[in-house]
Order: structure tokens, then sequence, then C-alpha cells
């Protein structure tokens, strides 16, 4: 081994050591999320879920939309016109559930153990890309936020939103490192999963543009989600006869996309609060990430990342309602980033982890109610 | 090089799907389709075999004059030629008189009752991997039955349309039929 070969050998050990703080917030803001959790199953309100995710340890962590990921993982897709049913669900993650039941993990102990290393990955892959972006300091204070954001508890679901988000950052860092055909696997990977990654093709463009020598693959790699979501088509028009079934699924939710979307969703506030008034939750949080997003371009966020934090935080909406969008804010870095710029002041710092911190137990609580 | 990159992510991507999900079993499409079937209907006329001997229902989804003269209610109606009825309300309440079967639930599906068995197959056919489909007869006509636990809902070989019901040993016959004006108005008023 030449000097070279052994300080880079060195490097690469003492960069996860030294980043080793990215271990005790994920502990710290997983502890919340499971504390919480374990009481609410023990002594918590009957709320909504169902006694078969009641029955198991963490269950309602499985709850919700964790439900129909194990049904497309078990039955695989059946779309029922007029009802609710599985081809709104992407198929990477229920891939994943299948390959940990080979392994001989359940179901729904897999997706726990799935969602919540991913997010230990997508901690450290954030941190990476942040550093690079914005600075060491910056980095640190939006991993802290990110391990403990109030909706964080979606990422120790049996959700995608953590593999998703580390496909993003390690999409994204492939990129800085002109790296493209792991661009395109990875943007690909990321679409299979949720379809907010096509945004981040978007987050990328400035990068490709200046790409001088490998221009092909460059573009290729922007257009992968795009391949990949026709294959998603594809698969559906395969086993159920309707390339769209997902989006005709997504009715079934009260979501179709117009161009009046955001109009419809706005004017239905009142009627949405009478059925459900956990909607405002949602709506908090859209207003949120549009003022983490302005904050995040006014401190020298690329503006790129702005952008495709916009349109994952906003495009929803034009289906007609704001529900979720607590959730779909969580894949929007620039949000994230405009937030450690609010809490560049330690005391400003402070006063967000702790109510990130209480927020995040709050926000777990939720479950017993209404779905993330 | 672009399109070369695009094909060859879309071809693995859907490699990645056909490999790593399974197609669901004809037993569950068929009982989506089943369910479609009874989405599609509001009305339904029942031959019940039960306990030895055979009654007649009609089963009504939608709105229908409320109990002892209230207003109307929207739910499901069934009225039995034995003079009995059953009604669901949109409440989630039930008031039954003269069923034949213990369960209220259990003789609005046996009767058919599309917004009763519908739901009730939908999710057979999405969260059950244990339906099967196997030959069976009713009325010397070869036909389908999808055998869920507990429950026999027979369906026409090709187009799944739900032709009979077994619920713990009481059979029916179902025929889905369209729901005419006065039709309506004699099933709203009850």
């Amino acid at each position: 081994m030449t000097a070279v070969d052994a300080r880079r050998a060195t490097a690469a050990i003492d960069a996860p050591l030294a980043r080793r703080w990215i271990v005790g917030w994920w502990l710290a803001g997983r502890a919340i999320v499971f504390v919480t959790t374990a009481v609410l199953q023990l002594a918590g309100p009957r709320g909504l879920i169902g006694i078969d995710e009641r029955a198991r340890p963490a269950g309602a962590l499985t709850a919700w939309d964790g439900r129909w990921y194990r049904t497309v993982a078990e039955n695989g897709y059946l779309l029922e016109p007029g009802r609710q049913s599985d081809p709104a669900f992407f198929p990477l993650y229920p891939i994943l559930l299948r390959g940990c039941h080979a392994l001989g993990l359940g179901y729904a102990t897999g997706g726990v153990v799935i969602s919540n290393v991913a997010f230990l990955g997508a901690l450290f892959l954030f941190e990476s890309l942040t550093r690079e972006l914005l600075g060491s300091a910056t980095a640190r204070r939006a991993t802290v936020y990110l391990a403990l954001f109030p909706m964080g508890f979606v990422f120790s679901m049996e959700y995608p939103e953590s593999i998703v988000l580390c496909l993003i950052a390690l999409a994204a860092l492939a990129a800085l490192r002109r790296r493209w055909l792991l661009v395109a696997v990875l943007a690909a990977a990321g679409t299979l999963a949720r379809p907010e990654m096509l945004f981040v093709s978007l987050a990328l463009l400035p990068l490709a543009r200046a790409e001088r020598t490998r221009r092909g693959p460059a573009l290729g790699a922007l257009l992968a989600p795009v391949a990949a979501l026709a294959s998603f088509a594809l698969y559906l028009q395969v086993h159920l006869h309707d390339p769209l079934a997902w989006t005709h699924a997504e009715r079934a939710w009260g979501r179709k996309f117009t161009p009046l979307g955001l109009y419809r969703a706005i004017e239905s506030i009142p009627q949405t609060f009478d059925g459900n008034a956990w909607i405002a939750r949602d709506i908090g949080f859209f207003l949120l990430y549009v003022g983490l997003l302005w904050l995040a371009y006014r401190s020298g966020v690329p503006r790129s990342w702005v952008l495709a934090g916009a349109l994952i935080v906003v495009l929803p909406t034009f289906s007609g309602s704001f529900h979720s969008d607590a959730r779909f804010g969580l894949l929007a870095p620039a949000a994230l980033w405009g937030l450690a710029a609010a809490g560049a002041r330690p005391r400003v710092d402070a006063a967000i982890r702790c109510l990130s911190a209480v927020l995040l137990a709050g926000g777990t609580l939720s479950l017993a109610y209404v779905f993330p | 090089m672009s399109l070369l990159v695009v094909g060859a992510v879309g071809a693995s991507a859907f490699g990645l799907q056909a490999a790593g999900l399974h197609a669901p079993s004809p037993a569950n499409r068929a009982a989506a389709r089943a369910a479609s079937w009874l989405s599609g209907y509001r009305y339904v006329t029942s031959e019940v075999e039960a306990h030895g001997r055979t009654l007649r229902g009609r089963c009504f989804h939608g709105w229908f004059d409320g109990d002892r003269g209230r207003r109307e209610e929207r739910g499901t109606l069934l009225l039995l030629s034995n003079g009995g009825s059953i009604r669901v309300l949109r409440s989630g309440r039930i008031l039954s008189a003269g069923s034949f079967m213990p369960s209220a639930i259990g003789a609005l599906e046996v009767a058919g009752c599309t917004d009763v068995l519908g739901p009730r197959l939908a999710t057979l056919a999405e969260f059950d991997a244990g339906i099967r489909a196997r030959p069976a007869w009713l009325a010397g006509r070869r036909v389908v039955g999808l055998h869920a636990r507990h429950l026999l809902v027979l369906v026409t070989p090709r187009t799944d349309r739900p032709l009979g019901v077994l619920l713990h040993g009481v059979k029916s016959r179902l025929q889905l039929r369209r729901l005419t004006p006065s039709l309506s108005r004699r099933l709203q008023s009850g």
C-alpha cells in the first residue's frame, strides 16, 4: 500500500467516525418515536388504528398506508374501480418488503427495519450533500433538524419516505461527482418509490447543463425518472390492463389533478375541516414549508433545489386536497436548509431543537387518529 | 447515448417490477370483478333457502322512508317475502325484523345487497390472499365458486357476475336488476 492509498483509507475510516454524532441524533429522534409509539400502544386511545396493528409491538408505525404497501407485497396489484385500491402505491417499497420477507422477516417488521436503517443512511448522505452545497455548520444544523423534524416519525413508519430521501441525497452526491449512470439508476429507483423523485431531476439540471464531456449520460440521468414512471405504467398495463391505474386508484382517495386543483383545495377547506379537523396540520405544514423555502432562497440555497422543493410541496395541492402535504414536504431538502438558515443563532437553534422534539412526540401520538 | 440510458433504465425498472412483485391470484381478480359488478347496481332480488324454507328478498340501496314515519333515510333496505325487513342506515344503525339469520349483516350479504356484499367482496379481493376459485354448480349450470372464510360467492365463469351466496349454511340465488323510477318510488315508501 502506498502512502497515498494509506491516507485515503484512513480518511475513509475517519470520515464516518468524525460524523458519529449523526448516529446519536438518529438514536435520539428514533427513541422519541419508539417510546411514544410504545406509550400509544400500551395506554393510548384506541383511535383508528386496526386491531391487528395494535396487536404487534410498534404496530402504529405499520398502520395507515403501511397496510397498503404490505398488501402489494403480499398479493400484488389489484385495481378496484371506484374503490380505494393498491395501484396508488408505488412498487419499490413493496419489492423491498418482499426481499426482507424472503430473508425471514415479517412484512411489518421488515418495513420498520428498512425504514429506520434507511433513515440513518439518509441522515449521513443528507449531511454530506448539505456540507458540499452549504458548508459544515449548516449541514450539522440541518441534519439535527431532520433527525428531530416533527413529521419525521414517518421515517420510522412502513412508508417509503426514508428510502426516497436516501436516494435523493445519493443521486445528488453522484451528480456532484459527475457519475451520471449512477444518478440514472438512483433517480429511477427513487421514482419507483415515490413520484416526488421526478422533481429532483430539476434540482440536478444545472449540474447536467454544466457538463461538457458527458452530456448524453447526464441528459439520460435526468430523464431516467420518466423512464421509470413509464415502466410502472407498462407494468400496470400488462397486469391490470390500465396504464394509468395509479392515478385512477388515487381518485378513490379524492385526488384528481386539475389546473384549478389548488383553488379547489382552498375552497373546500371549511368542509374538509368539518369532516376532519386534522387537515389544519397539513395546511399549517404547507405554509411552514413555503416559508422555509423562501428562507432557503434568501439564504443562498441553489435555486434549482428551491424550485424542486416548491414543486414537491405545492404540486400535490393541485389534486384538490392538502391531505398529507405535511408528509410530502419531508422530501424537499431545501425546506430543511431554510430551517437551518433560520437556526443560525444559537438561541433559535436551541428553540428549534426543543420544539421539534416535543412536536415529534406529538406527531407520533397523532397516528392514533390521522394518517400522515 | 441519452436514449440508450433511458431505454436501459426503463427496461431494468420493468424487469425489477416483473421479478419483484407477484400478480394477484385469478380468484382475487374474480372477486374484484364481482365487487365491481355489484357497485354498478342498487337493486337485487334473491331467493334465499334457509332452514328448509324459501324466502324471496328485494334489496335496495338509496333513500327510503324512515322508521315509523320519520324523515327519509339513506342506506340499505331488504324486504323479505315473509314480511320481515332489515334496514341499515348511513349512521350504522341496523333495524331488523323477521330476519332469516341471527346476523343482520350476514342476511344482507346472503341477499346480495349491493352496498353490503360489494364492499365485503372488494375488501376480500384486496386483502385476503386466501380466496380460492373452484368449479361449482348452480341450478344445473356450471359456475365458479369464490371461497373465502365462511363465505362462498358463486359467479359466472367468464364475466364474474355474482349469481349466488352461501354463508353459514344459508344459500341464495341472486339477480342484479336495473332500478326503474316507478320501482324506486315503491321501494322508497318501504
